[in-house]
């Protein structure tokens, strides 16, 4: 239930990582994540997606007279507008890492966990919209797959397997990607939720081979704050959640290289993404869940 | 190196809290499960190399920070070559405190110690320069500036060379408190204070109440360096001992002189015992023993002392004169000449002649007076009221009031003349004489005389020292508090201080007053049968007699006065009594010289009921008592016996021990004072040079750690 403070909250304000986290299931929270954004889109642009008929409205001024419903105007000198419900078969896959280094938090939600929403958020809003959405949950290889459907009860089996999706072992961006293309074979929209902790080149040509699948590619790049800021105090030791390797060391000393580090290599990865016509998107796990929404909307927008 | 506070090295402990902090901090690391190191590998070992080595930097920065603000409090001192880079003293002062007592007059090769110390003094004084101030202080049991200034080696030369030793003995502890005390107020940058004595081992605890007083106060003052008879390094102020050791410590003294206490009459043998010391260890000491008896020696006798041991001798010397008889003890001169001769006084007097005033009723008055057949220190004459003339008054030393009337008017002012001209005189309270006690006495007297048939009164305990009752003994007393009184006078107005008995009433019984050149003895007593068990008591005669003759006997001490310490006499502070001048007779003879004039106010001066002082003697010899011409008493005045007189000298330990001080330099004989005390002085402080090294390493220590952080989101 929505707390009675909402009306004079902003709906983005409940998209926040850490607000959602505190709901119930995995229904619940994509609900609220999904109805909670659509609230606060205003005049919103990306209703007409669906093919099928919803309502009329009238023209206003500016609009793109495109979907002016010129049998009515001739019976009644005005301008009004169908609006459709798509129906457009999109296929979209959700890909989830559950590698061990997305068992990660710093203090909120664990990447893994951010990624969930974030794909059960994506599943309510396309289900929602009739495409066909399947899922898809790695670690060093495919752990669990679900087909794609649009049913509404489709809905409840994303958001059960989303909810129990648990940390794995190691990770192999790259080798899962190549495993995944191969067996995807229908073109679609292939969302990757993933923190791409891999050999960069290995995770590239996993997703170039979705691109020459002739798959579309939203790169969802999720990090924790911390891990682009390694904002520690004192002496840490640390320990590879993938390799348990173990490292002592004054992370303020080295801050400096460690960002300069990252920095490059999100730059690579976002660079090379453009190269290839994929849409990557670096998200960290306290950032409100209708960025990432607004992102795949715009994508979604440009598959009609 | 040397420290002037070497407690707060205990603080140097604190070096290891960095150490401490440093080693908690590696244990407490807190482990953080992170998703990947593949950023942080590859600058890793290099950065952490640096790392490490840079906090192990600071860490030696930091301990050795502390470890130099540490040595900064305990205020080191250094030598060599190296503390030439840190400032020297500039202006010193000095003060030399040179013992004058007695024990410095030893003689011995090349003059006395006292001598020896003054060229010691010279010595010393070769260490200063003009700009320094100087402080010679000449002290035995009191201090004396001898001069305070800027250094002049002629000036001070010329003033030793006219000091020599006293007669007193050695306050040292009171001289050393008074020497920090000097010092303290000087301005010179180093202080150094000596003290030039023969460090006499029983002189070390004679003034325990000065030690006592000025310890406390003096630790805090002297901070020095370390370990006994090591050269010292500077300080507040360093303290230098310089003994003048004695040859021989062989010595034999005359310790003490006792003299009777009772009056001495005029042809009787007087009783005179010397107490003589050998205090050396050697040998028996076999010399002549002579009395001198007003300049003319009188006995001679040659005695035996073991070493250590006393010999304790009595004379019987004749007294062929009244009056004060001046007498000498003197045995062959030692080394120490001070204490081998002693002075005293005899006081020899006629009979008393008493006139008795009083009726027949006075009989036993009379009889305790002068007892039938037997020619005692009292020549009675009695007359009636009636009777009396003035001159009968003539030659009369004591004019005793009894009962059987009362003086007339004119008689009464003839007493009065021959009390205040010097007279004494003893009034029986008796009712017909009640307005005559009133006129005499100086206080306002309220007087009744209760019949006593039913409740008679008694007297009570006297107190002890009543010198009225100076010849009974306890029992006597005891029985005289159960004399029943049945006739008595009940006085008051009369202050308790100057009661010398009491009824248990609380009424007085006896007391005195002064009054002029003389002074009366009031008994509130009835001398007549059937006023009570007193007058026919064993005791009415001797209490009757001891009044009579102690109020013409002039209290003084058994041992005289002894010199450097005031005399407390027994005088009546009635605030009548007025005492001109005092007079010192030289020991020499008949010389006489003025000691002080002294008024009223200053005689009585921070003195008790019944207590005067004259003030301290210097020398040795007589001190007579002076007042309009008449000698009023006449004391013998003595150098203190035995503390002085052991010639046994303390290591420096003891002397620093009673002086309550922990660090000193002794500058043994031999050993040139140039030497030790340039010695002493080589230690150059580096607490201000501790103190900006300290400061430069934290301010670096500051910079490193500032410039670990810069730019850094996270301050570790």
């Amino acid at each position: 239930m929505i707390p009675m403070t909402a009306r004079k909250t902003k709906p983005s304000e409940f998209l926040r990582p850490e607000v959602v986290s505190r709901l119930k299931n995995m229904e619940l929270k994509a609900r609220f994540i999904v109805e909670g954004f659509i609230a606060g889109l205003h005049r919103s642009p990306y209703h007409g997606f669906s093919a099928e008929f919803a309502e009329y409205r009238q023209y206003n001024l500016g609009e793109s007279a495109r979907n002016v419903d010129w049998k009515i105007y001739a019976k009644t000198d005005r301008h009004y507008i169908k609006v459709f419900e798509d129906e457009t078969n999109l296929r979209a896959t959700l890909l989830l890492d559950r590698s061990a280094s997305m068992d990660y938090e710093s203090g909120g939600l664990t990447k893994l966990r951010y990624g969930a929403l974030l794909a059960a958020a994506l599943s309510y809003l396309m289900i929602k919209q009739r495409d066909a959405v399947g899922l898809v949950v790695f670690d060093e290889k495919i752990q669990s797959a679900l087909p794609h459907r649009s049913a509404r009860r489709h809905l409840l089996q994303l958001l059960s397997s989303l909810e129990k999706v648990e940390p794995g072992a190691g990770t192999s961006v790259g080798g899962a990607l190549h495993q995944m293309a191969e067996r995807i074979r229908r073109r679609g929209l292939m969302i990757l939720f993933s923190d791409l902790l891999d050999d960069p080149s290995r995770v590239m040509n996993g997703l170039k081979h979705f691109r020459h699948r002739g798959h579309e590619v939203v790169v969802f790049h999720i990090l924790d704050p911390s891990e682009l800021s390694l904002a520690f105090s004192g002496e840490v030791q640390f320990v590879d959640k993938e390799t348990g390797e173990r490292l002592r060391t004054r992370p303020w000393f080295l801050g400096q290289e460690y960002r300069k580090n990252v920095k490059s290599w999100i730059s690579e990865l976002d660079r090379t993404c453009k190269r290839n016509v994929i849409d990557y998107n670096l998200i960290t796990t306290d950032t409100p869940f209708d960025h990432a929404l607004v992102s795949y909307l715009n994508k979604r927008r440009t598959l009609r | 190196m040397g420290f002037l506070n070497p407690a707060y090295l205990a603080a140097l402990a604190a070096v290891a809290i960095p150490l401490l902090i440093h080693i908690l901090s590696r244990r407490r690391v807190p482990v953080i499960n992170f998703s990947s190191l593949r950023f942080l590998q590859p600058s890793d070992r290099r950065s952490m190399k640096r790392v490490n080595l840079r906090r192990l930097f600071l860490l030696l920065l930091r301990m050795i920070g502390i470890a130099l603000i540490v040595l900064a409090f305990t205020q080191p001192t250094m030598k060599g070559r190296l503390a030439t880079l840190f400032p020297s003293e500039s202006i010193r002062a000095c003060c030399i405190l040179l013992d004058r007592s007695y024990s410095m007059g030893l003689e011995q090769e090349g003059g006395s110690l006292f001598d020896e110390a003054r060229r010691r003094v010279i010595e010393i004084l070769g260490e200063y320069t003009p700009e320094d101030e100087v402080m010679i202080v000449l002290f035995d049991s009191s201090q004396e500036f001898l001069y305070r200034g800027r250094m002049d080696g002629p000036l001070i030369g010329e003033l030793l060379s006219e000091t020599v030793s006293s007669w007193g003995t050695t306050d040292l502890s009171g001289a050393f408190g008074a020497g920090i005390e000097m010092l303290d107020q000087a301005r010179g940058g180093a202080k150094e204070l000596y003290v030039v004595s023969d460090f006499q081992r029983s002189s070390l605890g004679l003034h325990r109440s000065s030690t006592a007083q000025s310890a406390s106060g003096r630790e805090r003052e002297v901070g020095l360096s370390k370990h006994g008879e090591d050269p010292k390094d500077s300080g507040p102020i360093r303290i230098f001992l310089v003994p003048l050791k004695a040859e021989s410590e062989m010595n034999v003294s005359i310790e003490r002189v006792g003299v009777p206490r009772t009056a001495i009459h005029r042809g009787e043998l007087a009783s005179v015992e010397l107490l003589v010391r050998n205090s050396g260890s050697g040998s028996s000491e076999r010399f002549p023993l002579e009395l001198y008896i007003d300049g003319r020696l009188v006995i001679e006798k040659e005695i035996v002392i073991k070493p250590n041991g006393y010999a304790k001798e009595t004379f019987a010397l004749p007294t062929e004169r009244n009056g004060w008889i001046f007498g000498e003890a003197k045995k062959t001169p030692d080394r120490l000449r001070a204490d081998d001769r002693r002075y005293f006084v005899l006081h020899v007097t006629g009979r008393v002649k008493v006139l008795l005033v009083a009726d027949q009723s006075a009989f036993y008055l009379e009889q305790a007076l002068e007892p039938e057949g037997v020619e005692g220190d009292i020549e009675l004459m009695t007359r009636t009221y009636s009777g009396l003339t003035s001159t009968d008054l003539d030659g009369t030393d004591v004019v005793v009031l009894g009962p059987g009337g009362e003086p007339r008017q004119e008689d009464l002012v003839l007493l009065e003349r021959f009390v205040e001209s010097g007279g004494r005189m003893v009034v029986f309270i008796v009712p017909e004489l009640a307005s005559v006690a009133d006129r005499l006495s100086a206080y306002p007297l309220s007087m009744d005389f209760p019949d006593l048939e039913e409740g008679f009164l008694t007297i009570s305990e006297p107190t002890s020292g009543n010198r009225f009752l100076g010849p009974f003994d306890a029992d006597d007393i005891e029985a005289m508090t159960k004399l029943r009184f049945l006739r008595a006078a009940v006085v008051s107005g009369v202050p308790d201080a100057r009661g010398f008995l009491f009824f248990s009433s609380g009424s007085p019984f006896m007391w005195e007053e002064r009054r002029g050149e003389g002074g009366c003895l009031f008994v509130a007593a009835d001398p007549r049968p059937g006023s009570g068990d007193l007058v026919l008591s064993p005791y009415f005669l001797p209490l009757v007699q001891q009044s009579v003759l102690e109020v013409v006997r002039r209290g003084r001490s058994e041992e005289g006065i002894i010199i450097g310490e005031p005399l407390a006499l027994p005088v009546a502070a009635s605030g009548e009594m007025s005492v001109g001048l005092l007079q010192g007779l030289s020991a020499e003879g008949p010389e006489t010289f003025i000691m002080s004039s002294v008024d009223q106010e200053e005689w009585f001066e921070g003195i008790g009921s019944g207590k005067g002082a004259v003030p301290v003697v210097g020398a040795p010899g007589f001190v007579a008592i002076e007042s309009g011409g008449e000698t009023l008493d006449v004391f013998a005045a003595n150098v203190a016996g035995g503390a002085e007189s052991e010639l046994m000298p303390a290591p420096g330990e003891e002397v620093a021990d009673s002086l309550g001080i922990e660090h000193w330099m002794t500058i043994e004989k031999g050993r040139s004072v140039e030497e030790a005390v340039r010695y002493a002085r080589e230690g150059r402080e580096i607490t201000f040079g501790l103190i900006m090294a300290a400061a430069l390493i934290l301010v670096i220590e500051s910079i490193l750690s500032q410039a670990q952080f810069e730019g850094k989101s996270d301050v570790g």
